[in-house]
């Protein structure tokens, strides 16, 4: 499956909030939906989910028009919300029964789910007695009872310990390997890159970045080298070929002087009985690409 | 349909496990059943032992007096009130200390015929120990007039027992004997409402407080939401009333041998009458549950909807006070106004039906002013169900609301 957002606009009192967003997610492509707070992720994701009308633009899934209520859709909102004072297995059972699932089908998956993320004994207990991480795990199992088509995670590790973040990745790999779209919005980038093949950034309702995230990274790379030695950085910056160095924590971040391959400086390197411990592409990570893209001088 | 079911069960099954639910039902059944029983053992009790205890309250009572007349003795006061002793003061001073000191339960200065000055230590609302003296002094007096025209008391006493004996043909509807039944009605209408409403408001507004909106407006529309909401809230409240109801009707039944029959003017209501309290009164029970409902929408969190649900208290008490004083003057006028506005029309047009007749049309017109305006209302708050527990954060007014339904 394909859903596609195509130039998306919304305004709110005369005030446009998105610009025309466009991106796209296929089955088995997670796509991290990442932008700063109000840059209009979750109006775009409320959109798709239609609880808000667009001013203009579609939604398609495989070239037809979208219609939520079409579809199996999982949502784990980023603004947390169960009923404090009912049971777990009364109120998974309601949002099952609610998006179309008989009473039965609903228990047997919630128990499932609560197995699955081992919290099962808490099943007939009140949802307020539970951890916030529990409860977490609970927002969980509602977003994932229906086994649904189309799944949408805003902020799914907060309030996770590492321990629990691991229960949560392999149930979001797992949606990922059965070819569901998945929507993943985070800012943590660590478990965006983790999971997503895809990215889109939305600054003050545009679309700043949109595509494959290793394109992204390799583009954003420029050419730039990485080299780790036990030798002065000095001498490095002198050798030829070599425009700029940053020193980081461990290596060297090198730009090297336009048309000078990165094949001739490693030649030179060698040539100089430079100790190589590391030598390769620089690949900069998402949260400089973000910070770049959506920063406060972006 | 099948969301709406949902909503419905689950938000019913929350109402009626509800501990206050539970203990308010509890309390007023058993208040309901002691309000049945103990008056009825008491007359009962009060009509088999009249013999014995006729000598009242004034057993072992004790009066201290002073008769400045000079018409009255303590055998008399003592012959009329059995059971009393009484006890003559020299002064006014005297009296005072013996009502203080608790030797006696009060004290009489006697002017005149016409004028005595009644001494009690704490008066009692149930005190009739003053009303009696009077009734007393008046016959004294009413002797010696009779004495004085040499008048005979028997003949004076046969004249008093003359009454001209009426008996009432009602054609129409006996708005008198029914109006006990349907203020009772229009009463418990009034407090359900209250009650109710401010119960869903204040389950929609923990909605948004808690956050679980934004899964439910996702899950399923807003309508199946809101009207299930309002709805189970509606059937709480007949589950509640009706329990209630079968228990006071119950309660009278079995006790009937007591009462004999003297509450069957509010426990015999005509079936017609029953029919349009319970269609009427369940429109505006939805109609005003609608209203809690936007109430509850556009509240931040429940520990605001005491502030926001005034100004539509306001206007229901209005509403229910209105209904009462028509009902009250008997003004066709009023009752007629207060049977075709749909906020008060669910409690005007049965309480019109209970006073007078009211041509059928009239009723059905009634009935569609007040189903069209629920229905609007409940599309109405749905919408505002759906946005305003959206809106997190700012303070909604109902104009900011109208204009983000616009932007929606």
């Amino acid at each position: 499956m394909r859903l596609e957002v195509k130039d998306l606009h919304k305004s709110y009192s005369g005030n446009e909030v998105l610009h025309g967003i466009s991106f796209q997610v296929e089955s088995g492509r997670a796509l991290g939906l990442l932008g700063r707070n109000g840059a209009g992720k979750t109006t775009t994701i409320r959109i798709i989910m239609n609880v808000f009308n667009k001013d203009s633009g579609s939604i398609e899934i495989d070239g037809k028009p979208f219609h939520v209520n079409e579809y199996k859709i999982g949502y784990l909102p980023e603004e947390r919300g169960l009923y404090p004072k009912r049971t777990v297995m009364e109120q998974l059972v309601f949002f099952g029964c609610l998006r179309g699932m008989s009473k039965a089908q609903a228990r047997s998956s919630a128990k499932y789910y609560l197995e699955r993320l081992e919290i099962a004994e808490y099943a007939n207990r009140k949802l307020e007695t539970l951890s916030k991480g529990n409860q977490q795990k609970i927002q969980l199992a509602q977003t994932l009872i229906t086994d649904p088509d189309l799944v949408i995670f805003d902020e799914p590790f907060s309030g996770l310990d590492p321990v629990n973040a691991k229960l949560l990745k392999d149930l979001v790999q797992e949606c990922i390997e059965k070819g569901k779209l998945v929507i993943f919005s985070s800012h943590q980038m660590n478990y965006v890159e983790e999971f997503c093949e895809d990215v889109v950034i939305i600054h003050h309702g545009n679309i700043v970045l949109n595509g494959d995230l290793q394109a992204i990274k390799q583009d954003f790379g420029r050419g730039r080298l990485v080299l780790s030695t036990t030798v002065d950085d000095k001498i490095i910056a002198q050798l030829p070929g070599v425009k700029q160095i940053v020193p980081g924590k461990h290596e060297l971040i090198i730009e090297l002087e336009q048309g000078y391959e990165a094949q001739a400086f490693l030649e030179t390197l060698v040539k100089q009985r430079i100790p190589v411990l590391r030598f390769g592409m620089y690949e900069p990570s998402l949260t400089e690409i973000f910070v770049e893209k959506a920063g406060d001088h972006a | 349909m099948k969301s709406f079911l949902t909503v419905l069960e689950y938000e019913l099954r929350a109402f009626l496990k509800n501990k206050v639910y539970l203990i308010s039902t509890i309390i007023i059944g058993l208040i309901i059943v002691a309000c049945l029983t103990v008056p009825a053992f008491l007359l009962n009790g009060s009509q088999t032992s009249g013999e014995e205890t006729s000598s009242g309250p004034y057993d072992e009572s004790t009066y201290v007096y002073i008769d400045k007349t000079g018409s009255l003795d303590t055998a008399m006061l003592e012959s009329a009130l059995p059971g009393s002793s009484w006890i003559e003061a020299k002064d006014e001073a005297e009296l005072r200390t013996t009502v203080e000191q608790g030797t006696a339960s009060a004290g009489l200065l006697v002017e005149d015929l016409e004028h005595y000055t009644y001494y009690v230590f704490n008066s009692s609302l149930f005190d009739s120990t003053e009303a009696t003296f009077t009734s007393l002094l008046q016959s004294l007096h009413e002797m010696q007039w009779l004495e004085a025209h040499q008048i005979d008391p028997t003949d004076y006493a046969d004249l008093n027992a003359f009454s001209v004996q009426a008996t009432q043909v009602v054609l129409g509807k006996d708005g008198a004997s029914n109006y006990v039944y349907t203020y009772i009605l229009i009463f418990a209408l009034y407090m359900v409402v209250l009650l109710y409403g401010q119960n869903i408001a204040v389950s929609i507004a923990s909605e948004k407080s808690n956050r679980a909106i934004e899964i439910l407006v996702t899950s399923a529309s807003h309508y199946a939401l809101i009207f299930g909401k309002v709805i189970a809230g509606a059937l709480a409240g007949i589950i509640q009333f009706a329990i209630l109801l079968a228990l006071a009707g119950g309660t009278y039944a079995l006790m009937d041998g007591y009462w004999n029959g003297a509450l069957d003017f509010i426990f015999h209501i005509p079936a017609n009458i029953l029919g349009s309290f319970a269609i009427f009164g369940i429109l505006g029970y939805l109609l005003y549950a609608f209203i809690f409902g936007m109430i509850g929408a556009m509240a931040q969190k429940s520990e605001d909807i005491n502030a926001s649900s005034t100004p539509i208290s306001i206007i229901y008490i209005v509403s229910f006070v209105f209904v009462y004083m028509a009902m009250g003057s008997g003004d066709e006028v009023m009752l007629s106004i207060a049977s075709y506005v749909p906020f008060t029309s669910f409690m005007g047009m049965f309480s019109r039906m209970a006073m007078v007749d009211v041509p059928l049309i009239e009723v059905l017109l009634s009935l569609v002013i007040l189903i069209a305006t629920t229905v609007g209302v409940g599309i109405l708050a749905s919408k505002i169900y759906r946005m305003g527990t959206l809106m997190y954060g700012n303070k909604i007014t109902f104009k900011s609301m109208l204009k983000a339904l616009k932007d929606q």
